[in-house]
């Protein structure tokens, strides 16, 4: 048989592999920022591109896209190339691919904290952004299957289909996701409105950790595992039936993101239910990654890229575990918004993906550096409890916290009153708990900071490798010789990646598609008009703030919320909110009735100091916000907008926004001017002011319905 | 229009067919996996990532 020699392109893996490194301890580092601004708002230092509101996204972000991203393509770019037999398609286009991810991350870097963001969670990144991650991911694409085509090795290994699943999903969910029509360079509104907003959202949301942080995770666990161990992986049939199960059920799960909100009861059922199926499969892959070491455990005790990789395997259990029980709608009644949620995600972000990254980069880094081996083992067993043990302190700390305010914002004493009734009052429980995070991921960084030296100094002891030779007999004509059967799907990567693409879509659609046509799933509130011209610009200052970050605007409909709050929050309110505001986290306080609490002058002194208002308040000051001059030269083409989403304002609405946005700002300034504050009419805070002194009130209209 | 389509669809039979389908496909993918001569098929399969450790790199 005819032999071809070729060589697989390592220098790319090398610039992932740098890139992994370097995004890494940015996002941490910002991570870790952030952790203390909670306990320490002085941490935000008065300036609005270091406010936990901007640096949050900033830090998913870098974490999910930049650090997780490159690992990924490190890994899918040395995995698939040996074990397709083939050098990547085109050289040029692993360039593109490259430097294309580098300059999205560093435009985010850049958009992120200047406030330029859509609020929408892991996907914050406006539209010419997105149109970049777009053509950037196509040439992946091309690239990868170009791969495929041109493969000497006919069968494909169960890696390779899990890197086909999140290149097909990954697009899916992006582009659905991503829909907005822009109204100028740097924003644009999603065409979604409201609790369809939200189910499309978390379907991205909850399929980001599905398709970007676990599937290509689980194939580069399918690949380097057995690489590290030096065993098959445990059970082939296993990697079949559990592969096909997780890329259907996952993609159904997003609406446990939205339990006891105004989205329908159907699709709130659905989410927890094939939440609860995806347990199968994904400790289908966890048996399969842990069993791969059978026989062989004594070897954990003196590899450090072992120790990483089952600890990441067994984190990778205990989420898979945890989010279907949080998925219950019991356990969210009292998990959701809390640091529970944040708990459960970190231990899936450190030890998972985190634990798995450095596992691969310790097993890579002295065979791309054409190093002996690694240049300390005992710095990287170190690492790896330092970061076992900073996990612990995070993940603990965040279920206690988590567990506490749930608990707080629930509970009433014998004369039936809420016994923490003022937000404060939930913030001495929280403090300790805080620092205890902070130290975990202290812990955590300087375990990465080792990893970091010690690479470092194993790339150093070498000789960087640009290509390694590599034989393969000529690939087998397609569905001849022996086991031709089986080639009918798993030698036939176009079969194969259609067939996962109706897997992988048929959640989405059955879920997304009733929500949109079924007009019952949002029952109309006649009451509910649009905002105003004023109140619009304020919601654009609020989303660009990050406000979304640490206040939810959904009142659910438990006691403990309508007494601290006011009444539920309906579907119907919500159908003019292009995006949707719910948020996801209750750092401070729901704000969906916050509409009228307060006088505009309390609003005027929250922003500029919240301590001046609430005491112990761990808010960023706004001091910025009654300094900035309002912008209305945007306002009229921001309704018309709305217009294009049949939001019911009318053509003299249209024609006279900029009139009525400042008629609405002088009347806001006098009163501000009657509470002895400054007129500010023509300032920033005015617009946010209008807005919040809108949100809730529309149902309090005589004869709403 | 699109009110009157939606209002006279059955909907109820939906999940059925969708339950259906869905274990019938998972069944036949377990059938698939154990078939007769499936066992040494995913032995070598399984060992195809240790193919490449013969390579020069350069």
């Amino acid at each position: 048989m005819k032999v071809e020699e070729f060589q697989y392109d390592d220098k790319i893996v090398r610039k992932f592999v740098v890139a992994t490194v370097v995004w890494g301890v940015v996002g941490m580092l910002v991570g870790l920022i952030i952790a203390f601004q909670l306990v320490v708002h002085q941490l935000n230092f008065d300036l609005p591109f270091l406010t936990f509101g901007r640096l949050r996204p900033l830090h998913t972000n870098a974490v999910i896209f930049a650090f997780v991203g490159n690992g990924i393509f490190a890994g899918v770019y040395y995995s698939t190339q040996r074990l397709l037999k083939a050098r990547m398609f085109n050289d040029g286009l692993s360039k593109f691919h490259f430097w294309g991810w580098q300059a999205i991350i560093v435009s985010a870097a850049v958009t992120l904290p200047l406030g330029i963001t859509t609020s929408k969670e892991y996907a914050e990144l406006e539209w010419p952004i997105d149109i970049a991650i777009a053509v950037v991911w196509v040439v992946f694409a091309i690239n990868f299957f170009g791969t495929l085509v041109k493969r000497r090795e006919r069968h494909l290994y169960v890696a390779i289909w899990f890197y086909i699943a999140s290149i097909v999903a990954v697009a899916l969910l992006h582009i659905v996701n991503s829909l907005a029509l822009p109204v100028s360079i740097l924003k644009s509104y999603s065409i979604y409105a409201g609790i369809q907003d939200a189910l499309v959202q978390w379907w991205y949301g909850h399929n980001a950790v599905a398709f970007f942080l676990t599937t290509p995770y689980l194939g580069l666990m399918y690949y380097f595992m057995p690489k590290a161990a030096q065993r098959p992986v445990y059970s082939y049939r296993l990697s079949v039936v559990h592969f096909w199960s997780l890329v259907f059920l996952y993609m159904w799960a997003g609406p446990h993101h939205l339990l006891y909100t105004s989205l329908p009861q159907w699709a709130q059922t659905l989410g927890t239910t094939f939440s609860i199926m995806l347990i199968a499969p994904s400790w289908g892959g966890m048996i399969n990654g842990l069993l791969t070491l059978r026989g062989a455990w004594d070897k954990l005790r003196t590899d450090p890229v072992l120790k990483f990789m089952v600890a990441a395997i067994t984190f990778y259990g205990m989420s898979t575990f945890e989010g279907p029980m949080m998925s219950l709608k019991s356990v969210n009644a009292l998990s959701h918004y809390t640091n529970w949620t944040i708990a459960h995600v970190h231990a899936g972000a450190l030890g998972w993906n985190g634990f798995l990254t450095f596992g691969m980069l310790y097993w890579l880094v002295p065979r791309l550096w054409g190093a002996k081996q690694l240049h300390s083992t005992k710095m990287a067993t170190t690492h790896f409890w330092l970061g076992l043990v900073g996990i612990g302190m995070y993940v603990l700390s965040m279920w206690a916290a988590g567990i506490a305010e749930g608990l707080m914002w629930k509970e009433f004493d014998a004369d039936g009153r809420l016994v923490y009734a003022t937000w404060a009052d939930t913030l001495p429980t929280l403090n300790p708990m805080y620092w205890v995070r902070g130290l975990g991921g202290t812990l955590y960084f300087v375990g990465v900071i080792m990893m970091v030296v010690n690479l470092w100094k194993t790339a150093k002891s070498g000789t960087p490798v640009d290509q390694t030779d590599a034989a393969a007999p000529l690939p087998e004509p397609a569905g001849a010789g022996a086991g031709g059967l089986h080639r009918l799907l798993e030698g036939k990567p176009l079969t194969f990646t259609v067939l996962t693409t109706v897997a992988v879509a048929a959640g989405g659609a059955f879920e997304i598609i009733p929500s949109l046509l079924i007009d019952s799933n949002v029952p109309t509130i006649a009451a509910v008009k649009p905002y105003t011209p004023l109140e619009l610009e304020g919601r654009d200052i609020y989303i660009s703030e990050g406000c979304y970050n640490c206040h939810s605007q959904h009142v659910r409909p438990f006691r403990g919320e309508t007494e601290r709050y006011g009444p539920y929050s309906k579907a119907g309110e919500f159908v003019y909110d292009h995006p949707f505001q719910f948020g996801s986290r209750r750092i401070g306080p729901d704000l969906h009735r916050v509409g009228g609490k307060y006088p505009d002058g309390w609003h005027y002194r929250h922003m500029i100091d919240p301590r001046d208002t609430s005491e112990g308040s761990v808010m960023p000051s706004y001091p910025w916000l009654a300094d900035d001059p309002l912008d209305l030269s945007m306002t009229q083409a921001k309704v018309k907008a709305m217009t294009v989403f049949n939001v019911p304002y009318s053509d003299a609405d249209v024609a006279n926004a900029v009139e009525n946005a400042k008629a609405q700002a002088a009347a806001i300034g006098k009163r501000l001017e009657d509470q002895k504050l400054p007129n500010a009419q023509d300032k920033k805070i005015v617009a946010l002011i209008a807005y919040l002194q809108r949100l809730g009130t529309d149902i309090r209209a005589e004869g709403a319905q | 229009m699109k009110a009157e389509i939606l209002s006279q669809t059955d909907y109820l039979t939906y999940p059925l067919i969708s339950v259906v389908l869905f274990v019938a496909i998972f069944s036949a993918a377990v059938l698939w996996v154990f078939r007769p001569g499936s066992r040494e098929v995913y032995a070598k399969r399984s060992m195809m990532v240790f193919d490449d450790e013969k390579g020069t790199s350069r």
